[in-house]
């Protein structure tokens, strides 16, 4: 009975370990070390420990990828990362060596396959944030999903203006000269005249044109429509319930006025004075300490030129606030910032848009979260 | 550098026997290929500009009509894979495969041949095999197809896209529908790469940009992204190797894409890879070398330089400049040469022998090819090594 039993642990084990490593999401990365040596070439144990060195330098650059909130929780949990490093960094591949003999120097390159799922664990258990725990956070969530409802372009507006001015003149000059005369003999009595002119004409014009004007330009007016936003929603919700957080919808707040807010946001990027208050104020009333509150605007669809598909772009804007104290005390603020989504269809792509969106607000509200202490 | 003539009828024969000898993998395959039919290794808003009759051929065919018959053609033939024309799900861990008959560009060249007309039309194009797990081409096989016809007078618009017609739903030997069907039978899917290589920079010297213009080979940013296209492509089928996509295009983000289930496939995210490829294509120049009554011969050169770098120590495995020249005669009664089309065919020809000639080694080519001549074989041997290692 105890060796069945031992059996069946060894294939749960077995079988959780492999389904484990199909779902793990590896990332490469990719990392380089120098050492120094002395010979024309490194020592075995002189290449182990130039790869360990550049598997730990490729850790630190994944890291140093990401926001500077993960950013301090790696830093502070780095040393017993490295520790255990083989947990994280499945495989290491070398991609280039290079020894030189005037430096003695030795330096190598590597890929390290990282086991992100279980690094960005470990560094959600450092900041205190398991799905496992019990009495997680709280947080109000008050997200709006608005698209264009249609968008008026105006040409510009053109002003030109011509002025012209011309002066000129004319001058003729001439002169007659004409001359007669008369000769008288005893015998005959001739004439003669004699008449020649001159003239000269000269003109001159000078025209000058001024030309200028103004081009007025107005900016689209778009009108928003206020949509549904539960894709986001649920998208975010789960990402943060991961990590042991309760997304709250505002639907489930008493005295919260959704209406107003979403009227507000299709009129305006803000949000009014009475209802920021009013949301704060039933927020509170509801034993609450945090909100987020932020929008989604989806964007016309257009065509991707690369790959034909339907993109779509959906922008950002979202603020994370503290209301446990007399005043609302922000603690994150994202965006805006944009990201876009592909499909064969509106919808597809759209949804795309959504996800993407959700998933990445998700990882910067709980990176904020962790560094401020909010567990 | 010199080559023998390419009469085109010739070259397509060779190329396809270049193409399917090609041994079975001793290790037969069951992997399911989702079948994506065709395809443009171009940007969609390109399409038409890149590829004017072929495009209209198979849209007045109709493209869903067309992908069929590609279909029934690849299942009727054998093949080592299991073509699947259902969708397919990309799931964590699992390879996802995906293939498709991407064409790249065509050519359209007349030639005037004492009192008649030449009409020669080109398809150029790939079996592509793309694992949309990896991210990354795991075969590729280049298909060109062509047709030739002559003319009493010099072929009008509606002539030449009946040649299209011809050379895209007929059933020659050099057309497109039977070389595709010589591709699938001979087509293997390589083994998984264990390192990454990608066309990351593609470039235009100034003078090369000026003549690609002048030789109306296209706009300068379209040819750009199709030179490093088709570099990757010959990389893949020659060397049997994973090679990340230079660039999302057409086939690859929108046709492709189509045959797996995920909605987040559309987003193709192709991921830096463990060496770069650095192209710039130099420029084309055509030298007279014979000159006779009875016609002149030149010679066409394509020049490239190419390097291969581990992109964060900088080092370099490979730098130099290749050429390839083919020959080319122009018969005393015949018209000039339409210089566009054979300076693409040299380039393409640099780019398949120097793909053959990192493995095995061929060192005479690469000393009568590269530049500096010195270094030409030690230069091929290091990347050689860098190949041998993506394997």
């Amino acid at each position: 009975m105890s060796i069945r039993k031992t059996l069946a642990a060894a294939f749960l084990t077995l079988s959780l370990t492999v389904s484990g490593m199909a779902h793990a999401e590896v990332i490469a990365a990719r990392g380089v070390a120098t050492i120094p040596v002395t010979g024309s070439r490194p020592k075995p144990e002189q290449r182990d420990q130039a790869i360990a060195k550049a598997r730990e330098n490729a850790l630190d650059r994944y890291i140093a990828e990401n926001n500077p909130a993960k950013q301090r929780i790696y830093d502070d949990a780095r040393g017993s990362i490295l520790s255990s490093i083989g947990e994280y960094v499945l495989g290491t591949t070398v991609l280039a060596e290079q020894t030189d003999t005037k430096a003695k120097t030795y330096t190598v390159t590597v890929r390290a396959d990282i086991n992100s799922n279980t690094l960005e664990n470990r560094l959600s258990d450092s900041a205190g944030q398991s799905p496992a725990r019990e009495g997680g956070r709280d947080i109000l969530l008050v997200f709006v999903s608005r698209t264009p409802s249609s968008i008026q372009s105006f040409d510009d507006r053109v002003y030109s203006r011509v002025d012209n001015e011309s002066e000129g003149g004319c001058k003729t000059k001439g002169d007659r000269k004409t001359s007669e005369g008369e000769r008288v003999t005893n015998r005959s009595v001739s004439t003669s005249d004699n008449a020649s002119a001159n003239a000269s004409y000269a003109c001159k014009t000078t025209d000058i044109t001024e030309s200028g004007g103004s081009t007025t330009r107005k900016a689209d007016k778009v009108i928003w429509a206020v949509g549904n936003s539960a894709d986001f929603d649920q998208q975010i919700t789960g990402t943060m319930a991961d990590s042991g957080y309760n997304l709250v919808p505002a639907e489930y707040i008493e005295k919260f006025d959704l209406s107003a807010v979403r009227a507000d946001y299709a009129r305006d990027d803000e949000l009014s004075q009475q209802t920021l208050r009013s949301t704060v104020a039933a927020a509170k009333a509801a034993h609450l300490t945090y909100i987020v509150l932020g929008t989604m605007t989806v964007e016309m669809p257009d065509r991707d030129p690369v790959s034909g598909n339907v993109r779509v772009f959906a922008s950002i804007n979202a603020r994370l606030l503290d209301i446990s104290g007399a005043f609302p005390r922000p603690v994150a603020a994202i965006g805006p910032v944009q990201y876009a989504g592909l499909g064969p269809s509106e919808a597809v792509a759209r949804t795309q848009a959504t996800t993407i969106s959700a998933r990445e607000v998700a990882k910067v509200l709980l990176d904020r979260l962790a560094v401020k202490g909010v567990r | 550098m010199l080559k023998g003539a390419l009469a085109s009828p010739l070259f397509v024969a060779a190329y396809a026997a270049t193409s399917v000898a090609e041994p079975l993998s001793d290790s037969p395959m069951s992997e399911e290929i989702y079948f994506a039919g065709f395809a443009y290794l171009t940007d969609y808003q390109d399409v038409s500009q890149r590829l004017p009759c072929t495009s209209r051929v198979v849209n007045d065919t109709g493209a869903q009509i067309f992908d069929r018959q590609l279909f029934e053609l690849a299942t009727s033939v054998p093949c080592q894979a299991k073509i699947n024309d259902g969708l397919g799900t990309l799931k964590a861990g699992r390879a996802a495969y995906v293939t498709a008959l991407a064409v790249n560009h065509e050519i359209t060249d007349v030639e005037r041949i004492g009192n008649q007309y030449k009409l020669s039309v080109t398809l150029w194009g790939q079996l592509l095999v793309f694992d949309f797990q990896s991210k990354s081409v795991v075969s590729s096989t280049p298909v060109v197809s062509q047709f030739i016809d002559l003319f009493d007078t010099d072929p009008t618009e509606d002539e030449i896209l009946a040649a299209y017609g011809r050379l895209v739903n007929g059933e020659d030997a050099g057309g497109l529908k039977s070389q595709f069907a010589k591709a699938i039978s001979g087509s293997i899917l390589p083994r998984n790469s264990s390192r990454t290589i990608r066309v990351t920079q593609s470039t235009l010297s100034e003078k090369a940009r000026q003549q690609v213009i002048d030789l109306r080979l296209g706009g300068a940013e379209t040819y750009t992204a199709n030179i490093a296209s088709r570099l990757s492509g010959w990389l893949t089928s020659q060397q049997k190797i994973c090679v990340l996509p230079a660039a999302s295009n057409q086939a690859l983000g929108g046709k492709m894409a189509a045959r797996l289930s995920n909605g987040d496939v559309y987003t193709l995210n192709i991921p830096a890879p463990d060496y770069e490829l650095h192209l710039t294509l130099d420029g084309f120049k055509k030298v007279l070398v014979t000159d006779v009554p009875a016609g002149k011969g030149y010679v066409y050169g394509a020049f490239v330089t190419l390097m291969a770098v581990e992109p964060l120590s900088a080092t370099r495995f490979f730098e130099a400049q290749i050429r390839v020249g083919v020959k080319r005669t122009q018969p005393a009664t015949a018209s000039e040469i339409n210089d566009g089309p054979v300076f693409d065919e040299a380039l393409q020809e640099l780019f398949m022998e120097f793909t053959q000639a990192i493995e095995p080694a061929d060192d005479a080519w690469a000393r009568q090819n590269i530049l500096p001549t010195q270094t030409a074989v030690s230069s091929m041997q290091a990347l050689r090594k860098m190949i041998q290692t993506c394997r």
